[in-house]
């Protein structure tokens, strides 16, 4: 359990926001000038801005810790995870395929390989339109994601590790690391949150 | 730029049964089978969204005056399965695009098929919508 | 409009198994979902159930039903604009298999005269559904990027493709248009509290022989049960064959059966009750999934994210800012 949706970076509690030691190695994301000065507008609006409040796909890493669990299928040439958050949809492609051809994925397109017990992710073909998080970390549609999964501890933990690469707004590529609990409910399922049918809900109709 | 709001449904071609006011999926509400186009023109920018990639392009008519054109076309998977991405068509591609211009007249046409530069032609229309390109449009 | 997500824990249930080989792609044809389903001895997974698994295209559909009404016939009017059942046109030199082809009658098979039986109130309603599309309260939520429902999603639509995936205790379903997933398990557990609705119902599986029965309830009342295709412009509830505008409460309760009935084919029926709505439970058959070519794929298809027009429309909300 971490605050790392909320903010990757180190932080202290606000209302409404859990206080967190942080998720990123070295603390600090590494972005150039231009970035951090945008980074430090999207948090001062970050109501207005952020994405997922929109009901929009949270995109990658970012999916991995919101705070609604996941479900993975694997078989020998897929590992499918599906989010309750939003049903969002990752189909890793463990057949040795090639990434499909290039174009602006909300949650990327995802080739896996196994290292040992390691399962490699690479995560290309971004579109630049997701946050990392609800404190503004950003990213462009050079994004560059590679996961590494690693089962612990009888599998009752995993591992989770994402390195960050994107050459248009980091001065070099930077890493998360956060452990995954394995959920220990008899006959868990994924239920809905069906974050688009709260947004027509919500919104007052013109016509 | 568009003018007027149209609206693009989403996923399953639906003709909306309901007044003028609303505009369709359907290709008959928005654009004329009956005003093809062919344009020569640059490409400004696209968009790979559901439920249709826009390509949008700048023509230069006889005069000389350039317009901003918005060219409607399948969605992103279909373009995909066809053999076209994001790469294939980067700002400042010239680009030839045969299809049909919408009913208001308004610098907006629905693409059957674009050319790039290198002679390749790719069918980039949409599916579902009744279009005049579209192939066994009865119930089989 | 900030959301709060007061944390549960990020978690995960991992489900580690090994599956069964793709079946050898036959090339026979099947049958066109008339009639009694065609015994066929179906690959097995390495636990011995029928195996399903692989890429599918929309298969045939046709008419959803016979209208009630006159058949429509608006100044717009032209046949071929006419229910598409023809979603995925086969591009020229494709290796596409051509898909079998639906006989020119109604996927409703139960009542025999093919209409989808509403009670009287619920005709008017949908009536009015039609005809005020316009307003965000009837638009259909497909068009708004909801989840299809049930058995909708299972209708041909236009760029939607699916992979079936089977692993011990589970069958999982994916669905390419608006990223769906449904987890179907197998081993016989009840379903969730009725206190729990899904947009997407409550699955529970058993194998029938060859056939995946799957119970469906728990949904909630903001789907269509059906409608594909387009129906024409302007066209009043009684007069259109697509099946739209057909609403449902949360009495929902559909039961499924996926059929392998050839090595490309998989024949869907699907009953559909909800006796707040409807007369009597009525029944939909037709060869719904026909097998993709090998290095078929599904890509992500974000539907809300590129909805901007019709919200802005609808609601005057601009999510594209």
């Amino acid at each position: 359990m971490n605050a790392a949706h909320w903010d990757l970076e180190p932080h202290s509690a606000e209302e409404g926001v859990p206080p967190g030691l942080g998720v990123v190695e070295g603390d600090a994301i590494p972005y150039q000038a231009w970035a951090a000065a945008r980074k430090k507008e999207n948090y001062a609006n970050r109501a207005a801005l952020d994405p997922i409040n929109k009901c929009f796909l949270p995109g990658v890493p970012r999916i991995m810790y919101v705070p609604f669990p996941f479900q993975i299928a694997q078989t020998p040439k897929y590992v499918v995870l599906t989010h309750e958050y939003q049903h969002a949809t990752r189909i890793v492609y463990t057949d040795g395929s090639p990434h499909a051809p290039p174009n602006d994925f909300w949650m990327g397109d995802s080739r896996g390989r196994w290292e040992g017990d390691t399962l490699v992710v690479d995560v290309t073909h971004f579109n630049d339109r997701t946050w990392f998080d609800m404190a503004g970390n950003f990213h462009s549609d050079a994004l560059h994601v590679v996961e590494r999964f690693t089962p612990l501890e009888a599998g009752h933990v995993m591992q989770y590790e994402a390195t960050i690469e994107d050459p248009k707004v980091f001065t070099r590529p930077w890493k998360i690391s956060m452990p995954i609990y394995r959920r220990a409910e008899r006959n868990l399922q994924l239920l809905d949150y069906d974050c688009v049918d709260f947004f027509w809900l919500r919104m007052r109709p013109k016509r | 730029m568009r003018t007027r709001i149209l609206v693009s449904t989403i996923g399953a071609a639906l003709l909306l049964g309901s007044g003028s006011l609303l505009a369709h999926h359907a290709f008959s509400a928005e654009f004329d089978a009956n005003r093809p186009v062919n344009l020569r023109g640059t490409v400004t920018k696209t968009e790979w969204i559901n439920p249709h990639s826009w390509i949008h392009v700048d023509v230069k008519d006889a005069s000389g005056k350039v317009s901003s054109w918005a060219i409607e076309c399948g969605a992103p998977n279909s373009l995909l399965r066809r053999g076209l991405n994001k790469m294939s068509i980067p700002a400042g591609t010239q680009l030839v695009i045969e299809g049909y211009q919408a009913k208001d007249g308004s610098t907006t046409a629905n693409a059957r098929d674009i050319t790039l530069p290198d002679g390749q032609k790719f069918f980039v229309g949409s599916s579902g919508t009744g279009a005049p390109y579209e192939k066994d449009k009865d119930n089989k | 409009m900030t959301q709060r997500f007061f944390g549960t824990l990020a978690a995960v249930t991992a489900l580690v198994i090994t599956t069964g080989q793709i079946p050898a792609a036959g090339q026979s044809r099947g049958g066109n979902g008339e009639g009694a389903t065609p015994s066929f001895e179906p690959p097995r997974t390495p636990w011995g159930d029928p195996d399903l698994q692989g890429h599918w295209l929309p298969g045939g559909g046709g008419m959803m039903e016979t209208p009630a009404g006159e058949p429509w016939k608006g100044p717009a009017f032209r046949p071929t604009d006419a229910a598409f059942s023809n979603f995925f046109p086969p591009e020229p030199g494709s290796a596409a298999p051509a898909r079998p082809r639906t006989p020119p009658r109604p996927m409703v098979v139960d009542p025999p005269d093919g209409r989808i039986p509403m009670q009287p109130w619920a005709m008017e309603k949908r009536t009015e559904i039609m005809a005020k599309q316009d307003r965000v309260e009837h638009l259909d939520p497909r068009v708004r990027c909801l989840q299809s429902g049930l058995p909708r999603a299972n209708l041909p639509v236009g760029y939607n493709t699916y992979q079936f995936l089977q692993i011990p205790g589970y069958v999982v379903l994916l669905y390419e248009w608006n990223h769906m997933y449904r987890y179907i398990p197998l081993d016989g557990r009840p379903h969730v509290s009725p206190n729990i609705r899904l947009p997407m119902g409550d699955s529970r599986g058993r194998w029938e022989g060859n056939t995946l029965v799957v119970d469906v309830t728990n949904f909630t009342d903001r789907t269509w049960a059906v409608g594909h295709g387009a129906p024409p412009e302007g066209a009043p509830a009684s007069a259109i064959s697509t099946g739209h505008g057909v609403f449902h409460t949360e009495a929902l309760h559909v039961v499924e059966r996926f059929t392998l009935i050839d090595a490309n084919t998989v024949r869907y029926e699907a009953t559909i009750e909800d006796p707040k709505v409807f007369t009597q439970p009525w029944k939909i058959q037709f060869n719904a999934f026909t097998r993709a070519p090998a290095d078929h794929q599904l890509f992500e298809y974000a539907c809300h994210e590129g909805n901007g027009r019709n919200v802005k429309l609808m609601t005057g909300f601009d999510i594209d800012k």
